[in-house]
């Protein structure tokens, strides 16, 4: 799984050194390449207005020229080359839908979709998020506008990739379809691409037509599925291994905005169900792009403060992975022991008792020595100082550093590690007191 | 032409049910919607607390709606649908209280369904998502539940409707059982063919709907005749208001922001035949006592004209554009 970060909200196109210098030392060796930056709907929309705008700004006006898209992008992408920052992902400019119901300058905005997906693909990029395109219709007809729209950027991908340009990797840059919401007079509903079913059609049709088997693939945006009340565990579910991009941002389940994960909290309780995409994400080994959009929480925090949130965020993104890939610390030993005897340790049984059987959990309260919990015999933590060599001991227990430095005390310092069971696939409907 | 049907809590009350039934005769009204849920609250049973209403032996309960029976007959009412206590199950409640709501709530509700001459029982299914781990696992729970009441079903000729429901995290609300239309039509088919009978049914409710995002005409058109009821009500698309249709919006522009557009095509689409019902319940109380007649008849005039958009042949429709 490689970690991305989307980092269009705060870095400057011509001024980019500062903020992709905190990115690196936030840990972030990947970002999304947004091509938001090079042009926006409003080109599409008020074409003269925003050309204008440009050139008071002194700014290439994008849709006059699309070919020079590597120009307006140079400084930026000569930054995050010197910063060792990889771009492996690029989203194409979306249009959406106008809050006024004006219709935008489709060939227009066609002509620079081409050339973003050949600059991307050029650059080396292994995928292009591009939204479908909305119109009115029945399902057939909007399938057909947009599969001729597809193959055609897919056509692109192949040639840049049959040319063999340096970057070029083992296959032609893939182009991923993200769902969607739309906006209904001001309440957002499911979209385009909303639906698994649909997803999956579509997909499999395109992949059909296209010249390349694996041409078409798929983003799956969590925070458009947020606002349209999905459940993200089935959704998932559903589409399998299409899923090549996750893109992954919080907001309150009403408007789009791209939050920190975990700080958009409504009633008390965090607005997105964190359960079941972690537990969606995990139930099909998600091993793509997991892509942080932090756009709205970065667009409004001191700046100051800024390489301590990419701090976080990198963090963050580091937990998830660890969340989805749990049971691959599980994997890495011939033998596993689990540390607590209440219920996280009832929940590793559940989950993965019978996959990764331990040989015995230990606690700390020597009145429940030599009991059986859950099949498992409980034992001194002294019986840790002598197990079978590569035995992964597994901290069931919340106080996690805790027991951490009672094992290191110990002399213990490898192969521990966290287990934890806040995203699992099943639960207890009841908990266990008084343990 | 459609008929039109409201719920009856609010509305009807045990102490004089003739009252209530009149006010629903005056008001525009010759359905409703049974609320038989409210003599086993889901607040109480959330809290494993059980009022031991269905105690009450099939015969029993069968004299205690007696009056509501004849006074709806007076009054030009019919019981066209109801709604069963819910939930059915409580999870990490004690196994009795579990036990009693498959064999005494759900069996003496299919009981007093047939009774009151109701065609329709409206079902939630099973919220145990989170605890065994899968939308399928949580459908062949609600699927255990109700294959305890299908034979009751097909012996009377009753109708069990699974209706889309909502879960939620703190105060967002995001999609529950029987959301994925696709999934639900293909339950109902496989159902029906293993009873040999119509047995089961979807209802469509359009505030739950709404508060998911959920597209009413792509879903509708795709359980297409499936769709035997309806409960009808508005919100802000962020609580489960049950309010009257046609009454939020969210921009300056004031247009409704739920799809009632949507709504009427999808209904004349797949040709609804149904009650035009509304599960509206709160207007009656946050209305002043004096204005409840009136709103009865807002309601029931909004069924009429969702009923006419349905019904109206396409010339005609086109003849009201232009």
């Amino acid at each position: 799984m490689e970690i991305l970060l989307n980092s269009t909200a705060y870095v400057e196109l011509r001024r980019p050194g500062q903020a992709v210098g905190d990115m690196k030392k936030a840990g972030f060796r990947s970002a999304m390449l947004d091509m938001s930056v090079c042009s926006g709907i409003r080109d599409f929309l008020y074409t003269d207005k925003a050309r204008k705008e440009s050139q008071e700004n002194g700014l290439l006006f994008i849709p006059d020229d699309p070919s020079r898209i590597a120009e307006k992008l140079a400084i930026l992408l000569d930054t995050f080359k010197k910063n060792g920052i990889d771009l492996p992902v690029a989203h194409a400019t979306r249009i959406g839908f106008p809050e006024d119901g004006r219709e935008p300058d489709r060939d227009l905005y066609f002509r620079v979709l081409e050339e973003e997906v050949r600059f991307a693909a050029k650059l080396g990029c292994r995928a292009i998020v591009v939204s479908p395109f909305h119109l009115q219709g029945t399902d057939e007809e909007v399938f057909e506008y947009n599969r001729q729209k597809y193959l055609r950027l897919a056509e692109i991908a192949n040639e840049v990739f049959e040319k063999g340009t340096e970057n070029c990797g083992s296959h032609p840059m893939k182009i991923l379809l993200e769902n969607q919401y739309k906006p209904f007079e001001g309440h957002l509903v499911r979209g385009m691409l909303s639906d698994t079913a649909e997803i999956i059609e579509w997909l499999d049709r395109l992949n059909h037509d296209a010249k390349h088997t694996d041409a078409f693939g798929f983003c799956l945006n969590i925070g458009h599925c947020n606002v349209c009340g999905q459940d993200i565990y089935e959704f998932a579910y559903a589409l399998k291994c299409r899923i090549d991009a996750v893109m992954l941002y919080d907001n309150d389940g009403h408007n789009d905005d791209t939050m920190v994960p975990f700080t958009s909290i409504v009633g008390g309780r965090s607005a997105t169900n964190w359960h079941e995409v972690i537990k969606g994400l995990r139930s099909i080994s998600f091993d793509g792009y997991l892509i942080m959009d932090i756009g709205s929480t970065a667009a409004n925090f001191p700046i100051i403060l800024m390489p301590e949130l990419l701090s976080l965020v990198y963090r963050l993104a580091e937990y998830f992975k660890w969340q989805i890939q749990m049971a691959d610390a599980m994997k890495k030993y011939d033998h596993v022991v689990l540390f607590g005897a209440g219920n996280m340790c009832r929940n590793y049984m559940k989950n993965y008792g019978e996959q990764y059987p331990p040989l015995f959990t230990c606690d700390n309260n020597s009145a429940r020595w030599g009991e059986e919990f859950c099949g498992l015999t409980i034992e001194s933590p002294e019986r840790l100082k002598s197990l079978p060599e590569n035995t992964g001991i597994f901290i069931c227990n919340v106080y996690y550093r805790e027991i951490e430095k009672q094992l290191r005390d110990m002399g213990i310092t490898e192969s521990v590690e966290y287990f934890n069971d806040e995203y699992l696939q099943t639960f207890y409907m009841d908990r266990l007191k008084g343990l | 032409m459609l008929e039109i049907g409201v719920q009856t809590h609010n509305v009807i009350m045990d102490e004089n049910p003739d009252e209530g039934f009149k006010l629903l005769h005056d008001t525009g009204f010759t359905c409703c919607d049974f609320s038989l849920n409210f003599y086993l609250k889901n607040t109480d049973l959330y809290k494993f607390e059980l009022n031991r209403f269905f105690d009450r032996s099939t015969e029993e309960l069968k004299d205690f709606f007696r009056p509501h029976k004849e006074a709806a007959e007076r009054n030009g009412i019919r019981f066209h649908q109801m709604h069963m206590p819910y939930p059915n199950f409580v999870p990490g409640a004690p196994k009795e209280l579990n036990d009693y709501l498959v064999r005494e709530m759900a069996p003496k509700s299919m009981e007093i369904c047939d009774y009151l001459g109701c065609k329709y029982i409206v079902v939630h299914g099973l919220k145990v998502k989170q605890y065994y781990g899968s939308e399928e696992a949580e459908w062949d729970a609600t699927e255990k539940f109700l294959d305890t009441v299908f034979p009751i079903a097909k012996e009377r000729g009753i109708v069990i409707c699974v209706e889309n429901i909502y879960t939620g995290v703190g105060r967002h609300i995001l999609e529950g059982p029987c959301c994925d239309a696709r999934k639900a039509a293909e339950r109902i088919d496989r159902i029906n063919e293993k009873y040999g009978a119509e047995v089961l049914g979807f209802c469509f409710d359009t505030g739950h709907a709404n508060l998911v995002g959920i597209d009413f005409e792509k879903f509708i058109n795709i359980i297409g005749k499936r769709l035997k009821v309806l409960h009808i009500h508005d919100n802000d698309g962020i609580s489960d208001l049950h309010q009257i249709p046609f009454t939020f919006t969210k921009t300056r522009e004031n247009r409704p922001s739920t799809d009632w557009d949507g709504f009427i095509r999808a209904l004349k689409n797949v040709g609804f035949k149904g009650v035009m019902n509304f599960e509206t319940a709160p207007v009656l109380s946050s209305f002043p006592e004096e204005l409840r007649p009136e709103a009865l008849r807002m309601i029931a005039s909004i069924g009429r004209y969702f009923a006419d958009k349905i019904c109206a042949s396409d010339d005609a429709q086109k003849l009201q554009i232009f």
